[in-house]
This record gives structure tokens, sequence and C-alpha cells, in this order.
């Protein structure tokens, strides 16, 4: 619903010290843990409340074709959620009527190639990353997800606070059932 | 294939080997995906000259193309030379089309007009002519849906819709400023068989309460025909199943609101609804003006285009083979919609019928396994069924089709088979019935 927001903060393009990059490292490290763990209620708590998680659809197109499918947030997106619309997809889970979900799917999230960078914003960082999601459910059931995020994360506390996320997946068809997942 | 034991609609029985027998497959592929209309683009995407989009018509990719003088031609995406892919894009704007391989290009009327070497090496005796690219036979629009057809006996675009044209003009017809698609074009493969999604959509209301439950609990934000999660009430008054329209169907509530009962803040759906709603009626009439403009429906053209005006989603299924599926999906809208509700309604996708959307991830789970247990030698054998509320249909008063009271019934997937049996059975268009039951003689109100 964040229609016409801007995703990027203003960067200096400066790395962060070893210090801050080492628990950055470490807090989307901790991040996927909660997710392959299915521990929504830790996860959520990760989120800024003015969250935006905005993954873009992106099809094929000719490199001579300069349609913006990254930034334009007005275009089509498979997540383009605040806070509230992820805590309404996380009910659909916790009414214990979701039967696609049960049993459960196996989740491994991958975070890698993650480099930090501060913003201008006091206290804001940029986090660059890679991620490789596995699924796996019932018998024989899999698949790969694969690609980049961008992320704004905010001091809050001891911790960090996701605020933003965009996440480019490399597919054109998604060559499975559906995105049950957080990526 | 004979197929006349495969399907029975007067007691609705299919057998499972339909979901899954490679021989049945390839003779849809040429009955039914060579036979009928197909859904190929909505004229708003592609508005300029030189606009492109690529499609499938069956497993055939076709790049369908807005021409100078604004009519929509089509082609068999595939160079005349050695076969190559002439287009990779999804879509876009292009002068020519040059093949990768060799260099042929072709010019967006399909004819070819660039051969590299063509005096050196073919010493100018290539008549281009007889080489440009393949053009679907027939190609027409329905007030901006762009129908493609292999079949050169087809009946004419308005006689295979028929009496389905009552509901499509719901949407296409309900405003004056018309119809677009919105987004880019979401794509899923599922390891359903292609039949499967349709007869879903096309009339199981059944499995809304129960497969839905979850999803319905976390966004449904009103009263849809009385379905209720966990399946624990129905209102058979608060919508029809309507079939018998050349095998098209329509499953709708009469309520004129509650297409958007699935979207978490329908303030802003409510209020145009309600400031439009005088024109809506005159434009369709008092029926479809007040009980349908706004209702839930879920329009199926067979074989493979479903859309819902009001959920507005909009979605064709292409065929991969008897256990897969891609399923395309795009948000529809009417023009006349202000922009902050068209950007809901496509940001709505997220959420609901969108890759990620809490219903697909239902759907898609029950379907790839319904496709599955019809796969075994004993499974195969053995029968599914479509028998809710059989016998139970008739006309009504204002509208067309033969129609069973409520959403949840199994009367349309009874008609989705009986069509698919009649295609299938026949050997040309001449073979296949035509039939309109209890046809209205629709007034068309005058169009602004
Ligand atoms: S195959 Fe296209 S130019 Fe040869
Ligand atoms: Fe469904």
């Amino acid at each position: 619903m964040t229609k016409n927001a801007t995703f990027e903060r203003p960067q200096t393009g400066q790395s962060a010290s070893l210090e801050l990059t080492h628990a950055l490292t470490q807090t989307v490290y901790r991040e996927a843990r909660m997710l392959d763990d299915e521990n929504y209620v830790g996860w959520v708590k990760m989120l800024a409340d003015d969250l935006l998680y905005h993954m873009p659809g992106i099809e094929t197109r000719y490199r001579r074709d300069k349609t913006d499918q990254v930034n334009d947030l007005t275009r089509m997106a498979y997540y383009n959620d605040n806070l509230e619309e992820i805590k309404k997809r996380l009910s659909r889970l916790e009414t214990g009527t979701a039967w696609s979900e049960d049993p459960a799917t196996r989740y491994t999230h991958i975070i890698t190639n993650v480099e930090v960078e501060m913003t201008e914003k006091e206290g804001e960082y940029q986090v660059f990353s890679n991620f490789y999601a596995y699924r796996n459910r019932n018998e024989r059931e899999e698949d790969s997800l694969i690609g980049n995020r961008v992320d704004i994360w905010r001091e809050a506390g001891a911790a960090f606070q996701l605020v933003k996320r965009r996440i480019i997946l490399k597919h054109n068809v998604l060559l499975s059932k559906n995105l049950n997942i957080f990526l | 294939m004979d197929v006349s034991d495969l399907v029975d609609t007067t007691t609705g029985r299919q057998k499972r080997t339909i979901y899954s027998n490679e021989e049945l497959y390839k003779q849809e592929l040429e009955r039914i995906f060579g036979r009928c209309w197909l859904f190929l683009v909505h004229t708003s995407q592609i508005p300029k000259a030189g606009d492109y989009f690529r499609t499938f018509m069956g497993e055939d990719d076709v790049i369908v193309i807005r021409q100078k003088d604004g009519s929509i031609k089509a082609f068999l995406n595939s160079c005349t030379h050695r076969g190559n892919r002439i287009c990779r894009a999804d879509r876009g704007n292009a002068k020519a089309f040059t093949c990768n391989y060799h260099g042929w290009s072709f010019a967006p009327d399909g004819s070819l007009a660039g051969v590299p070497l063509e005096n050196e090496a073919y010493f100018g005796e290539l008549d281009r002519s007889k080489l440009g690219l393949v053009q679907v036979t027939h190609v027409a629009e329905y007030k901006g849906l762009v129908f493609g057809c292999f079949d050169p006996d087809a009946p004419s675009l308005e006689d295979y819709l028929g009496d389905a044209k009552f509901f499509l003009d719901v949407w296409l017809d309900a405003m004056p400023g018309g119809t677009s698609l919105l987004g880019e074009t979401q794509k899923m493969e599922l390891g359903s068989n292609w039949k499967l999604p349709v007869e879903n959509v096309c009339g199981d209301g059944y499995h809304l309460g129960w497969a839905h439950a979850g999803a319905m609990s976390a966004v449904q934000s009103m009263d849809l025909a009385g379905l209720s999660v966990g399946n624990s009430s129905t209102n058979l008054e608060g919508g029809l199943s309507v079939a018998g329209m050349n095998g098209h169907m329509a499953l709708t509530s009469l309520d004129g609101i509650s297409g958007y009962a699935f979207y978490p803040e329908p303030k802003p759906m409510m209020d145009y609804l309600e400031a439009n709603r005088p024109t809506a009626i005159e434009r369709l009439g008092k029926v479809r003006g007040e009980q349908l403009w706004g209702s839930q429906i879920n329009i199926t053209i067979f074989p493979n285009l479903q859309f819902l005006p009001g959920l507005n989603w909009f979605r064709v299924y292409h065929p991969k083979g008897p256990g897969k599926l891609e399923q395309w999906t795009w948000a529809m809208v009417e023009n006349d919609m202000p922009d902050e509700m068209q950007a809901a309604i496509l940001d709505n996708q997220c959420l609901t019928f969108g890759l990620a959307g809490l219903f697909d991830n239902d759907d898609g789970d029950n379907l790839a396994a319904c496709t599955e247990q019809s796969r075994g030698w004993r499974t195969a054998q053995m029968d599914v069924f479509t028998n809710m509320a059989l016998g139970r249909s008739g006309p009504r008063d204002g509208f067309p089709g033969d129609i069973a009271a409520g959403l949840v019934s199994e009367h349309n997937q009874r008609y989705f088979y009986r069509r698919w049996q009649e295609h299938m059975q026949a050997e040309s268009w001449a073979e296949v019935p035509t039939y309109n039951i209890n046809s209205l003689s629709v007034e068309e109100p005058e169009n602004a």
C-alpha cells in the first residue's frame, strides 16, 4: 500500500566499520534462522513499524526497453507490503486452517555477499545481500529461489529493525506453485 | 480417442485419465486449443503501433502486434527460415523483428523485409512474399479483448462468445471509459492439468469456505453469498451458477458489492460503486447494473480464460503437457476508476491472487495433488464427481443460461466437461453444437 514511496535512502557510499558490519551481518543471519524456524513472532519483532517489504515482478524485456521495472513502486509486485499486510499473511497461518501449510514446508535461507554501507540518516544502514532459499515439502516437492536484496536497517536499542527491503527474484515464470515464503 | 465414456454429464462423472493421458492431451491441443477462440491480449496492453505482446495458443508461441493502421495481427513466433524464435521478450515495441540466427528480418505486418546476402548467396531467387511470418488465421476483438483462432471454419468471435457477452459486458461495458489490464504478467508454473483450475474457478464455490478458510479469515471484509469460513453456511439465494452458453460460464453473487469482499479496506470501492451505479444501470439495464456490477463474478470463456470483476484478476492458463500448466495473471480495472483505486486493485493482488497471494497458495497445492492422483495405473481408471445439485437447474427471469441457485453447486463444472467432450468428439467445427440455453434477446443499451 505504500504507493509512491521512495525506496532509496540517500547513500554516502561509505562502508561501515568492522564492528557495525559484523553486527548487521549477524542480524540478517538471525533473521534467516527465524524464518527457517517459522519463528514469526520473533521475526515480526525485527520489523519496523514503517516497513516496506517489496518484491517487484520483472518481465523479460530487450535491453533497449528502458522501463524501470524495479524502482517504480506503482508497478506490479509480488510483495508490496507494510507491516499490517505482513501480519495479515501471518494471521492466515495462525488460523490453523491454512491446510496447504500442513504438513509444514521445510525452509533453508542461505544469506551471503553481505555488504554494509552508511546512509545519510543517522542510525540507518544499507545492507546488500544475496539469498538462496530452498523449500522442500511432502515427499519430493522442492524448489530454489535465488536473488538479491537491498535493505535499510535502523538501530533500535541494542538491536536493529528492518525498515525497507527490496527483493529481486531471478525468475520470469515462477517455477513453483506459490510464494509462501519470506525472503 | 473416443471420449464418450470418459465424461458423463448426466450423472456428473469424469474418468481421471482425462487429467493425465498423453494421447488425450495431444487431442486437446488439436481439437480444443487448435479450434477454439483463445484470448491473446487486451488492447490496453499494446496501445501504440509496433507494440507487441507474446503469448501462447495451446503450446504454440505467438506474437501479437499492433499495426500502423491500429488493427491487430498475430503470428507464430517462429522464423520461416530454420524455425528459430523471432522474439524473446515478453512485450515491447519494435519496428522490425530480426532473427538472431541468420538475420532475416520481419516487419510488424509479418512480411519478410530483409534477408542477408539475398543476392550474393540466394542469387536473388528467394520468393520473400511466400516467407512472411505465419499468421494466426483469425484475430478479432470484443470490446478490448483480443482473441485468436487457428481454425478457418470457426464461427465468428461474437457467435462463439454467444450469451456469455451478457456477463462479459458487466466488466467491459458498465462504464463509458472502457477497461484495462494492469501490471507485468505474473507467470507461475503449476504441476496441474489445465482443466482443473478452469473447473475450479468456473463453478467451484464449494471449495472457497473450506480450502481458503485461512485466507478468508485473514482478509474477508464483507459477506459473500453467505459463504463462511469452514463451509458452515451458504445462501442459495445469494448467487447463481450460470452455464449452457456455448461452454462459457458465470458464477455470480447478486448483491452488487461483494466483488470487494476480499479487500481489507473496501471503502473507496464502495464509494465508486455508489457514485457510478446510475451509469451502470443506464448502460446495462436494471438486472445487471444493480445485481451484477460490483458483485463477485467468475467469468469463464472456454477453454482457458477466466476473470473476476470485483476481485479484479484476469487470468489465462497455458497447457504445458497433461500434468503441467502456466498460469498468467493481470489486474483488471475500469478506466473510469480513480487512480488510487486502480493502484489499490493492483496492490491487492499481492495479498490475494498474486503469486504470493494467500488464496493462490491454497489452490495450487490442491490442484497439483488432484493431478498427481490421476496418474497411477489404478487411479487413472477411477472416477471423480461433479454431481452436486444435479438436475436442479432451469431458467431465471432476466438472465440467460441454464441456472442453478447459489455459488455452491457443481452445475457449471458439468457444463465445462460437456463442452470438453463435445469438442473432443467432434472431427470439425461443423460437428460442434451451438447452444445458448434460455437465450434472452438482450437489448443492447446505447453506448455513449
Ligand atoms: S532461422 Fe531465422 S534467419 Fe535462419
Ligand atoms: Fe480457489
